[in-house]
Parts: C-alpha cells; structure tokens; sequence
C-alpha cells in the first residue's frame, strides 16, 4: 500500500513538476521575445502569440495546481511528527524522484549554459553580431533561472533528507546513478568537442582555402565548440571532483559498482573511437601506397585527413589514459577486489578480445580469399589489377593490423591472470566462459557453413564435366572456413585447459553429522578472499583449538546480507505464549528442541 | 551480522594526470581563441579583371542584398536572362546569405574568352552536443564570357535561376 502510494505521489509530482517548469519557460520566452520586438504587451499581435501566452499559462496554472497538491502530500508524509517519517525520507522511490529532477535539471542547464557561452563568445568576437548575441544569450535564461531554481530546491531537499536520516545503500545507488550519469553525459561532450576542435585547427593549419566571400572562418562553428569545451568540462569538474574526494575516504564508494562500470564503460569509448580512428588513417595510408585515392570525393589531402583522424584519436587516446589511470589508481583502494567489480572488468577485457578476435578473423578470411582469387586469376586472359581492390586489401590489411595488435596485448593479458597459480577464480569466471563457448559458437557455424557449401558444390559437379569456376567459387567458404577452423581448434585446446585446471573442493555430504567435541557451538564464518577454499580451511582449522572441526564451501557470488537473511529464515518462531503449566517443570539437562552441542 | 570491511591500503594520490590535462585543455581553447580574433577578418579581394573576382563580387552583392549590383554581373548575351524584376524577385525569396557557409574557388578554367568557375559551398551545422560541428560540401558552377572590359556572368548556378515562366 505504502509502495503505491508512494509511485501515485512521486510520479504526479515529477510530471506536474515538469509542466510547471514548461509553462514558466513558455512564458519567460514570450516576455522576452517581446521585449526584443519593443512591442511590449501586444498580446492580441497575431494567433500565435494568443496561442503562446494561453498554453503556457494553462500549464502554469495546472503544473502548480497538481505539484502544490502532490508534493505537499509528499512532503507532509516526512515531517517529523508523522508516524513513518523516517522510512518515507529513506524510501527509494522517494530517491528516484528526486535524483530524476536533478538529473533532467542538471541537463537542460548544460544545454542553456553552452548556448549562452557560445553567445557571449559570438557577441566577443563580432560586435556587428552583437544584437543577435545578446537576444541568443536573453532566451537561455528562462531555461537557466527556472531549471536552476527546481535544481537547486531538489538539491536541498535531497541533502536534508541525508542529513536527518543518512543514506541506505539502495538509495546511494540511485545517487550514483545520478552522479555518474552527470558525469558520463559531460566528458562523453568534453572530448567529443576536444576532437572536434584539434580537427578544426588541423584543417585551418593544413587545407586553407581562402574564402569567396563572408570572414575567413565561421565563427558559429568555432565558438559552438568552445562553448561545449568550457561548459562540459565545468559540469563535469563539478561532480568528479567531489566524487573522487567521497571515494578517497568511503569504502562503501571505493567498492560501488557503478563506479566500476562508469570507468570501464569510458574506456570502452576510448578505446574504441581511438582504434577506430588509427584505423582509418592506415587504412588511407594503405589505399595510397596500393594506387588508389581514397579523398578524391572530400577533396582533402592526405596531411590534412590523417591530422584529422590522429587528433580524433588523441582525445579519446588522452580519455582511455586517464580512466587506465583512475582505474589502476581505484584498484589500490582495497585489498582484494570484489567480485561483481572483478566480474565488471572481466567483461571490459572479454568484450574488447571478441571484438578484436571478429576483426582479425574477417581480415584474415578475407586477405586468403583474395590471396587465392588472385592465385587463380594469374592465367586468366584479363587479370585483376591490384588498384581495382586496393580498397579491399587495405580493409583487410586494417582489421588484420589493428585486430591482431588488439587481440594479441588483450589475450595475453587474460591468459596471464587466469594461469596466476593465486587466482583460480579468473580462470573459471563466467565472462570468460561466455567468451569461449561464443567464440566456439561462431567458429562451429562458420565450419559447418563452408563444409556444407563446398560439398553441395562438388556434388553438383559429379558427373557433369569440370568447371572452370569451380575452384573460384568455392575459394570464399574454404577460405572463412579455413580461419574458423583455427580459431575453434585454438579455443578448444584453452577450454580443456580451463577444465582441467578447475580446482576440486571436497564438500561435506549435507546429511553426514559432524564429529564434534563437547560444548561445541558451530560457527558460520564469511570470508571474501581470492585464496581458493582448501587454503582458507587450513588456515583457519591451524588456527583453532585442538580438535575443531573445519569445512570450507565455495561461494562464488554469496553476500553477507544474503547469509543473513538465511539464518533468520532458520530462527524458529517465537513460542506463542501459554498458561503456566501446572504440571512438572522440565528436569535439570534436559534441552530444548534446535540445540547443538 | 559483521561483514568483512575493507580499508584502504593508500592515501590518495595527487591528481596530476587531471591537471596536465586541464592545461591541455586551456592551451587548446588559447589557442581556438587566438585562431577566432586573428581569422575573423573579411575575405582579401581576388585580383580584378579574372573570373574569379567577378563569381566574388556576385557573391558579395548577393550577401548585401544588393540585387541590382549582382544583375549588373550578368552578361546580356545570356541565354533566357531574366529581367532585373524577376531576378531580384527570385533573390529576396531565396537567398538566405548565412555565416554558416564558406565559397572557395575549387577551379577555374579559362579557354579564349570563355571561363568556367567551380566553387565548393562548405555548410556547417551545429547539431547538438554530442553531434557537434558538421559539414558538407556541395559545389556551383558559373560560366563566364569576357567582354568588354570585364568578365560577365553567362550561366549562372541553378539556386540562383529564376523559374522558367510557364
């Protein structure tokens, strides 16, 4: 009842919120429009501005109606006077609310703030643009004042609520959600403009064409840029810088999850759009040296179009150093690191191998089929000219160089750390298994693809005289089949390696009793260590009395709360109360039911 | 029930990596701004009496709006040459001269006292913050004839010609 109570008040709240903050902005735009037109009040000038004030003034009215309303209700359930006050403030639902409006807040106001930037800098740099600049600048503070002041009571809200009754570890979450969300959302902008601006200076540096008419640079575009640059990378020093200084004294936030997937979620970025990057310009270097133009449509020259795609990977190049850095430098918050955070980079670095593994593969597959066709076509009466297919080669070549390179430092890497004779769990964690049995999956197919196809070639053939082309046609399946065999052989022999590794636990049979000394209580204790099972029973049985009894179980993925509330599950139910018995009282030793000795 | 807790097993480290990147960032936008004042000049006249200079001031008399100058461009040889009326018509509702564009000769070809001048068109856009800065390029042709004493526009791009009337 509580809970849909809770999702009626929060949702009405947030939605009227929403009309509220449009009905404001609608009427805030219109004054201003009017005010710029020096036709203040001339409300009956046109349909369009009756429509304009009578919406935005319906929403306003209704927007407060319904948010005054809702939100009081909300707010009067967490006074302090009212029973149930402290569950309401630490509600989750209550948290979503709050941390959607700053999140929705935290946005528009990035957008309206890099727009008035970009203004001033236009109205900077042009003074004959500056009537524009400033009408430009005079629409963003609708959207600035009121978003701001929404932001800024949420904000306080939030705060309050944490101070009176601290922060549940559900309700961090959604903070971090927030918090990291901010985050992502402002560097994901930051450098995305970083590389837009190194481009747009390596173009005027390399390519510069004077211009027919207008100045000799568009303004918009560079001030647009910069705007995003400055507003981006305030927004963003705004949450990390905060956040880092939580983390450095939190282990609570030393250990988030989120954390761990906001840092390698960034990497992924980086270290995609880098490769990505790097691979276009050598895949044009490889065209040119192979004869054919790769630019003729753009017009570029090839200084000006391999700067462009080497200042596209040194921003996402500088992004992926620092979040190694962040990372490396998270790791040595905690002694050991926790699973689901293990769990998190395991698939970071898995994701990253398949990917590469599938560039290399089709690279691969592809340069042996060209290599055959032309193999064959050497006798053929018109031969096929290199230039014809640089633009394939170079494709190839590019996947095979950025794939192998990839793959290679990846895999390494993991069959490193899972044959560590200290870390067994590398070795059978479930990333890693998925990416085995994909790379079985896709390989098997590929084999069983390219077998079928060639067979029902050659069977088509038998009894009919040769064909010329038969060879021709089947060089692509044998080819793809040819690397996926490799691959799946390959594979193979690491997984029976995995399996063979796999450590063997001897587990006690659940109904054999334990042998135990008199007065013997058993004792359940949580342990989280990379030590494998055996190893942590003998250090713990060595350090016991004489006579103690020891079993170690692997958990993998077993939490303490989880352990708790299976206990109390095994509590027995408080006795109802009874009458005093009148009849014997229980004799000395004898014990109640659920005693352990 | 007490959980394991962990505690850190280092202080933190000064962020230098942080800071040597907020200086790149500074020197970038230094030099972005530098960039911005030196090149927001207008654009240097192509020499008088050669068919670009002509294209050029087409152009410019179009971003002025002064209709009756870039008319005055126009050969009187040419083909199915609108009257001054319907060209300026066809200007005011068409030519939507913007900051946002950048004219550059990409050729120009002169056979005898023909020319022919192609120009690439750069638009920019802004598409948002993610999407950024963005461009195409799409290119005009002008075909010119000498006169005279000067080079006279005798095609003209296709934005730039009226409707044929019915």
């Amino acid at each position: 009842m509580q809970v849909a109570r809770r999702i009626y008040l929060y949702l009405v709240s947030f939605i009227s919120l929403q009309i509220v903050i449009m009905g404001a902005m609608s009427l805030g735009q219109l004054l201003i429009t009017q005010g710029l037109s020096g036709q203040p009040g001339n409300l009956g000038n046109g349909d369009v501005l009756r429509m304009e004030f009578s919406s935005g003034t319906a929403a306003l009215v209704v927007g407060t109606l319904a948010w005054a309303i809702h939100w009081g209700l909300a707010q009067r359930a967490v006074h302090p006077d009212r029973p149930g006050a402290v569950d309401e403030r630490r509600s989750v639902l209550r948290a979503l609310m709050l941390h959607g409006v700053l999140l929705v807040s935290t946005w528009n106001i990035f957008l309206a703030l890099a727009q008035l930037v970009q203004s001033m800098l236009s109205a900077l740099v042009d003074a004959g643009n500056g009537r524009a600049a400033m009408e430009n600048s005079l629409r963003t503070l609708p959207v600035l004042i009121i978003y701001g002041c929404a932001a800024a009571y949420y904000w306080r809200v939030r705060a309050t609520d944490t101070a009176l009754v601290g922060e549940r570890e559900r309700v961090a979450t959604i903070r971090r959600w927030y918090t990291y969300l901010a985050l992502a959302g402002s560097l994901a902008v930051l450098v995305f403009a970083s590389a837009d601006l190194l481009r747009y200076l390596w173009d005027i540096v390399t390519s510069y064409n004077p211009p027919l008419s207008g100045t000799l640079i568009s303004a918009d575009s560079l001030t647009w840029i910069m705007a995003r640059i400055g507003t981006g990378l305030a927004i963003w020093l705004f949450f990390w810088l905060p956040t880092q200084q939580q983390v450095a004294g939190s282990p609570a936030e030393q250990r988030a999850l989120l954390r761990k997937v906001y840092g390698y979620g960034l990497t992924a970025l980086a270290v995609g759009m880098t490769l990505v990057s790097l691979g276009l310009v050598l895949n044009d270097g490889l065209r040119l040296l192979l004869g054919s133009d790769p630019l003729a449509a753009s017009g570029k020259t090839p200084l000006t179009a391999a700067g462009e795609g080497l200042a596209t990977a040194l921003a996402f190049g500088t992004l992926w150093a620092y979040q190694r850095w962040v990372l490396h430098t998270d790791a040595t918050w905690l002694a050991a690191e926790p699973p689901r955070a293990a769990t998190v980079r395991r698939l970071y670095h898995y994701l990253i191998s398949a990917i590469s593994l599938s560039a290399l593969a089709g690279g691969v597959a592809d340069l042996l089929y060209l290599l055959i066709t032309f193999w064959l076509d050497r006798a053929a009466p018109t031969l096929v000219s290199l230039t014809t297919r640089s633009e394939t080669i170079s494709r190839d070549l590019t996947l095979v160089i950025v794939g192998l390179c990839v793959w290679v430092y990846q895999w390494r890497l993991l069959q490193r750390q899972a044959t560590a004779p200290d870390a067994p769990a590398e070795r059978q964690a479930l990333p890693r298994r998925v990416y085995l049995y994909l790379a079985l999956f896709a390989s098997v197919l590929t084999v069983i693809g390219s077998v079928g196809w060639t067979l029902y070639q050659v069977l088509l053939t038998v009894g009919t005289p040769a064909q010329a082309n038969l060879l021709h046609d089947l060089s692509r399946p044998l080819s793809a089949g040819l690397v996926a065999a490799v691959v799946l052989i390959y594979h193979l022999l690491v997984m029976r390696g995995d399996l063979q590794a796999r450590p063997v636990v001897a587990v006690a049979a659940p109904e054999a009793a334990l042998p135990s000394p008199a007065g013997a209580v058993p004792v359940l204790l949580f342990v989280a260590s990379a030590a494998p099972p055996a190893t942590i029973g003998a250090l713990v049985r060595n350090a016991l009395p004489a006579g103690s009894h020891v079993v170690a179980f692997p958990a993998p993925g077993l939490e303490p709360p989880a352990v708790d509330a299976w206990l109390r599950s095994q509590e027995p139910p408080p006795a109802p109360p009874v009458e005093t018995p009148r009849g014997p009282r229980l004799t000395a030793g004898a014990q109640p039911v659920g005693a352990v000795s | 029930m007490q959980s394991v807790s962990t505690l850190p097993t280092s202080r933190p480290h000064p962020d230098r990596f942080l800071w040597a990147i907020l200086i790149g960032i500074g020197a970038l936008l230094a030099v972005a701004a530098v960039t911005l004042v030196l090149l927001r000049q207008p654009a240097r006249d192509l020499p008088a009496g050669t068919p670009g200079a002509t294209v050029q001031q087409f152009y410019q008399a179009m971003d002025a709006r002064d209709y009756a100058a870039a008319y005055a461009l126009l050969s009187d040889g040419m083909t199915d040459k609108p009257d001054e009326g319907t060209f300026m018509l066809n200007a005011t509702q068409n030519n939507n001269p913007s900051s946002s564009e950048r004219m550059v000769i990409n050729r120009e070809t002169i056979t005898g006292d023909q020319a022919i001048v192609m120009v690439d068109i750069t638009y920019f856009y802004n598409s948002g913050p993610f999407g950024g800065t963005g461009e195409y390029t799409s290119s005009e042709i002008f075909m010119l004839g000498h006169e005279t004493d000067a080079w006279r526009i005798t095609k003209l791009p296709y934005r730039y010609q009226p409707a044929p009337r019915p």
